[in-house]
């Protein structure tokens, strides 16, 4: 990996927590930078996630060390990715939540808003926080308190099919950051790769329900901005929202993006793309295991950076594990927490299922990753590309709400070349705004 | 005296289990639902107290009015489709043929498969980048129809689903309705020279109108409550354009965690076909009245 990219990446994440982290000190003790307790535990804890086939072979060994190691039961339970948010949201319901769970960061404040869970302060001590990228620290706690751990964080680039490139004549892709394709470039690409696959999609983005928020990807690559610096209001009445909407209008109408892979149905572009009938997608580096899995030998795939346009950019993704108010087994679930991010198993999970650690620590640690190794520098060189103003707002309590107007807005925009751009850009505002002050 | 004190407590008795079913799973529901629809609920922490404020709110919120809309205009396309075509499927499977029960059989199937199995299916056969729908329409030299991107061809999708589930109910009913006709009518219009068209109109019609009463009066409730294969299909998209009253109801409660404004979606949804029940139910009497 290119160390000078992740300390950049991490300056970036960095810059929208707590001031001066870079200059604190890194902590040598494994459960973050607090207090830690390893004594023996008893019982057990059922921990809920979601959970591709490598997460969730790294979530059973970590479970299996934690039993070794501290004495307690992990029962690991997978749901499927679309539905774990209602059905830990109806045992919440019943009071028969699971111990921990696994949860988006823009989703915890509303989870710990609404008293659903515990305060972990006591469990981890002053520093403990410490040890993390303070945006993402942040990201799990409400009025000061911690409700879990930060996990691991993602990113988006552009993941495409070399045969297709090669039919449609285009023999280089951007190489590094500054190399990136404009839009215009970018548009130039899908043309060629529509008139030499016939049959096939050229494009796809990744902004489907819960990940809607990635279209803001081309927003601040417009140079547009989301929230005002306060994050208190919207700021999307802009000629930059105007034209990356219609940039992204115009690859629908164009026929440059897969028709059917619009934001508020669950078809997911990376399901297709095993099959050839998109040529490249925008794509989370989590999902380089399960794309590896499908696509096995039958071509051959890369990975580049996101286009650009005033600028780069690209979405904060990641996840974070959370305890609940109504935990049978508030202690090991506490220590169960702690010890997912131990320097060890966060580099352990992340190399793994090649995402992203979000300890201070593993800043330059050389990761070993499972699968593709070859891609991921460019996924952490893009990661230098999230934009403060949209970690910033990703991480904000609001945020759940902000993606939700995105479902509800974008689908009536993209799938109608006669909706008007300022009509949308004024839905989108007043959605945001609710979302505000909810 | 004693005689009628013993019959109403056996009245009592003998009702007192469906009167028990019915509190359980019908009356303590409604009555905690409309509860709910007078609070600001997230499904779990703190109710707070809103009063009548979700429906104000409700009766300002375009998307309610527009899943009402294309819940009304599902009811009045998919209804009669799919009654017409169940009656004509028992019209014609009524009579002798070779392999009628299998014939039977195979018009039934959709209506036991279940709609998240059905959803799934025509996910697949509709989706325009892997779907062997348009596949087909490109092999006949028709233009290819993006099923989910466009609004109109989403919800001719649904309705088209919903309909394919609902043809073999109708024509179960239908049957039983034809059924229960008796010969003898037939046999005195064959006498008086009646055939064909005019036969079914004067006779196998008015005398279906029970049957016919209550598909409508079925299809529209269901039509009403239609859910499962939306949330496969659509998810109410693209935009709004298939979002329905219990797809919009549930997509508050569960995705946005607004149970109470839910709940008052729900309460609405129940006056409604509430209303369209008594509507059809007098108009049924007064035409019986006049018969």
């Amino acid at each position: 990996m290119s160390a000078v990219g992740r300390r950049t990446f991490l300056k970036a994440v960095g810059a929208a927590g707590a001031a001066g982290w870079l200059g604190a000190c890194s902590s040598d003790d494994d459960s973050g930078g607090g207090a830690s307790t390893s004594g023996p535990l008893s019982g057990s804890a059922t921990f809920t996630t979601w959970a591709n086939d490598q997460e969730a072979a790294a979530f059973k060994k970590l479970a299996a060390d934690f039993k070794a190691a501290r004495g307690a039961d992990i029962k690991i339970e997978v749901l499927p990715y679309d539905q774990i948010r209602t059905v830990v949201d109806r045992r919440l319901q019943a009071n028969e939540a699971p111990d921990l769970f696994r949860v988006s960061y823009t989703d915890v404040g509303s989870y710990a808003e609404n008293g659903a869970l515990a305060d972990l302060s006591d469990h981890f001590g002053d520093s403990f926080g410490d040890a993390f990228l303070p945006a993402l620290w942040s990201a799990v706690q409400s009025d000061g308190k911690p409700f879990g751990v930060p996990h691991h964080t993602d990113t988006s680039a552009l993941v495409y099919n070399k045969a297709h490139f090669a039919k449609a004549g285009i023999t280089s892709v951007p190489s590094s950051l500054d190399q990136a394709w404009t839009w215009e470039q970018f548009t130039d690409v899908l043309r060629k790769l529509k008139a030499a696959n016939p049959g096939v999609s050229p494009f796809a983005f990744n902004y489907q329900l819960f990940g809607a928020y990635r279209w803001f990807n081309t927003l601040y690559q417009a140079g547009g901005t989301l929230l005002d610096d306060a994050l208190e209001n919207p700021a999307l009445d802009s000629a930059q929202t105007r034209k990356a909407l219609e940039f992204t209008r115009s690859l629908y109408t164009e026929g440059l993006h897969a028709p059917s892979v619009l934001v508020k149905r669950p078809t997911y572009p990376d399901e297709i793309f095993p099959t050839q009938k998109i040529s490249m997608i925008q794509a989370g580096d989590f999902l380089i295991p399960s794309l590896d899995a499908a696509i096995k030998d039958k071509f051959e795939w890369g990975v580049t950076y996101l286009m650009r346009d005033a600028g780069a950019a690209t979405d904060l993704g990641g996840n974070a594990v959370v305890v609940t108010d109504g935990a049978k087994n508030l202690d090991v679930a506490a220590e169960f927490a702690k010890f997912l991010v131990t320097k060890e198993n966060m580099q352990a999970f992340c190399e793994r299922t090649t995402v992203l650690p979000v300890r201070k620590d593993l800043a330059d640690a050389k990761l070993a990753y499972a699968a593709r190794p070859d891609l991921m520098p460019v996924f952490q060189q893009q990661a230098t590309t999230m934009p403060e103003g949209l970690v910033k707002a990703a991480t904000s309590r609001a945020f759940a709400g902000i993606n939700q107007a995105l479902v509800d807005t974008m689908d009536q925009y993209l799938s109608n070349p006669s909706a008007g751009t300022d009509d949308t850009v004024r839905a989108l505002t007043d959605g945001v705004q609710k979302a505000l002050k909810a | 005296m004693a005689g009628r004190r013993a019959e109403a407590w056996a009245g009592v008795v003998l009702t007192s289990p469906a009167l028990l079913v019915f509190t359980v799973f019908m009356f303590v529901p409604i009555a905690l639902t409309f509860w709910y629809s007078l609070h600001r609920y997230s499904g779990f922490g703190r109710m707070r107290w809103l009063g009548l404020e979700n429906y104000r709110t409700i009766a300002d919120d375009p998307t309610f009015w527009t899943a009402l809309r294309n819940t009304a205009v599902f009811t009045a396309v998919s209804v009669p489709l799919s009654i017409a075509l169940g009656l004509g499927a028992a019209l014609l499977l009524n009579r002798w043929m070779p392999a009628r029960g299998l014939l039977r059989a195979l018009v039934y199937v959709p209506v036991v498969i279940s709609g998240v199995a059905a959803g799934v299916i025509f996910l697949r056969l509709f989706d325009p980048v892997t779907g062997i729908g348009n596949q087909l329409l490109t092999q006949a030299g028709l233009p290819e129809i993006n099923w989910q991107g466009n609004g109109a061809a989403a919800m001719v999708s649904v309705i088209a689903v919903t309909t394919w589930q609902g043809i073999g109910f109708g024509m179960v009913v239908y049957l039983a309705g034809l059924q229960g006709i008796p010969r003898e009518i037939y046999e005195a219009a064959a006498v008086d020279g009646a055939a064909g068209w005019r036969r079914f109109r004067r006779i196998t019609w008015p005398l279906l109108a029970p049957t016919t009463f209550f598909l409508v009066v079925y299809s529209i409730i269901t039509s009403f409550q239609v859910f499962d294969v939306v949330y496969v299909l659509t998810r109410g998209g693209p935009g709004t354009s298939t979002t329905f009253l219990v797809q919009y109801a549930y997509d508050q409660g569960f995705n946005q965690r607004r149970q109470g404004y839910a709940a008052a979606i729900g309460m609405i949804l129940y006056v409604i076909v509430l209303a369209l029940t008594i509507v059809q139910w007098r108009l049924r009497q007064r035409r019986d009245a006049s018969l």
